[in-house]
């Protein structure tokens, strides 16, 4: 029997990659390139910021990311109230690369964890101006409801604090995040490695956004590819549908009978 | 970075403007539009978006909106972030 898997639905686009790749902390523009393009991914975010001015005439970003070959996705990060994030989210738009945003309302510098409560309210006014929302949130199945009712379009709870490389801190709650959602769900934050993207696809979560794993690995292009083959693996052991965990064993053939 | 003027072809020097460009002191071409400063920064035809004095410049207004001496002027553009 052959799986065929659906695509990931994000607004009124179609995505086969369920990868999704930041372009920050990278050391160099052209190993971030060839990072993304091992990756598969075929959404990318990235940050807002100020232009340097010291640096007129150097190559930016976006000679390195065509926006036609992926979706950008522009991300309120660095913002710890509703206004700065509503503020950036209305800059994005002026830079005409689509109405998607990720938003990012952080509550504590040091974990970086969302402010929950500033991220709904953030949420609610985005949706309400037409932004299609991916909200940055917390592993909480509540507050996750909480967001998809304020009309995030996708929600996006973090597996452990971003860049932290703890990977899936708490199965049980991203399941439970999975059961309350009907928006697609995925994990933003905490990936260190490949099994940590595996486990969150076998747990039926929509999608993995990661950044620091790439980047940060001793060889990014290898870990890109690595975390491709997770995602797939992931995915399709998903789809195929798992054995159960049983306390004692069940043998694997009939008892002896002679 | 500042200049303390520009210089037009025939190298008579045009009158500029103190403003504040991207939270450091900038001296402007007098009466420049945002289009204008752009083009000066080599950033006209860019995906840049531009605040003056905190609000947002839409692009179709670029070559319509000029500055004032002491305005404050944001351009920002997209870098590497998760």
């Amino acid at each position: 029997m052959n799986i065929e898997d659906k695509p990931l639905k994000i607004g009124n686009r179609e995505y086969r990659s369920r990868l999704l790749v930041g372009t920050g902390k990278y050391e160099s523009f052209e190993v971030m390139e060839k990072a993304l393009r091992e990756s598969g991914a075929e959404i990318v975010t990235v940050a807002l910021r100020r232009v340097d001015l010291s640096k007129k005439g150097e190559k930016t970003l976006l000679d390195h990311i065509d926006p036609a070959r992926y979706t950008i996705l522009p991300n309120t990060a660095g913002c710890y109230t509703r206004e700065d994030a509503v503020k950036i989210a209305h800059h994005a738009r002026e830079l005409e690369i689509g109405d998607l945003i990720k938003l990012e309302v952080i509550g504590d510098e040091r974990t970086l964890l969302p402010d929950v409560v500033a991220t709904l309210d953030a949420t609610k006014q985005l949706a309400d101006e037409g932004f299609t929302v991916m909200a940055y949130t917390n592993d909480d199945p509540v507050a996750a409801k909480q967001l998809e009712d304020a009309g995030a379009t996708v929600v996006m709870p973090a597996g452990a604090p971003i860049g932290s490389g703890l990977g899936i801190l708490n199965r049980n709650n991203i399941r439970l995040c999975l059961e309350a959602l009907s928006v697609p769900c995925i994990v933003d934050a905490g990936v260190g490695t490949a099994s940590d993207v595996t486990v969150a696809f076998e747990l039926g979560v929509d999608g993995v956004l990661l950044n620091t794993a790439i980047a940060r690995a001793k060889d990014p292009i290898a870990m890109a590819r690595a975390m491709k083959q997770a995602a797939a693996s992931g995915r399709l052991a998903y789809l195929a549908g798992r054995i159960e965990k049983k306390r004692y064993a069940t043998a694997s053939s009939p008892i002896v009978d002679f | 970075m500042s200049q303390t003027a520009t210089r037009s072809w025939s190298g008579v020097r045009s009158p500029t403007m103190k403003i504040s460009l991207n939270g450091e002191d900038y001296e402007a071409e007098e009466g420049a539009s945002v289009h204008g400063l752009l083009e000066a920064l080599d950033l006209a035809g860019q995906r840049v978006a531009v605040l003056l004095d905190g609000g947002v410049v839409r692009k179709a207004h670029f070559q319509e909106v000029h500055l004032k001496p002491g305005c404050k002027i944001d351009v920002i553009h997209m870098v590497g972030g998760g």
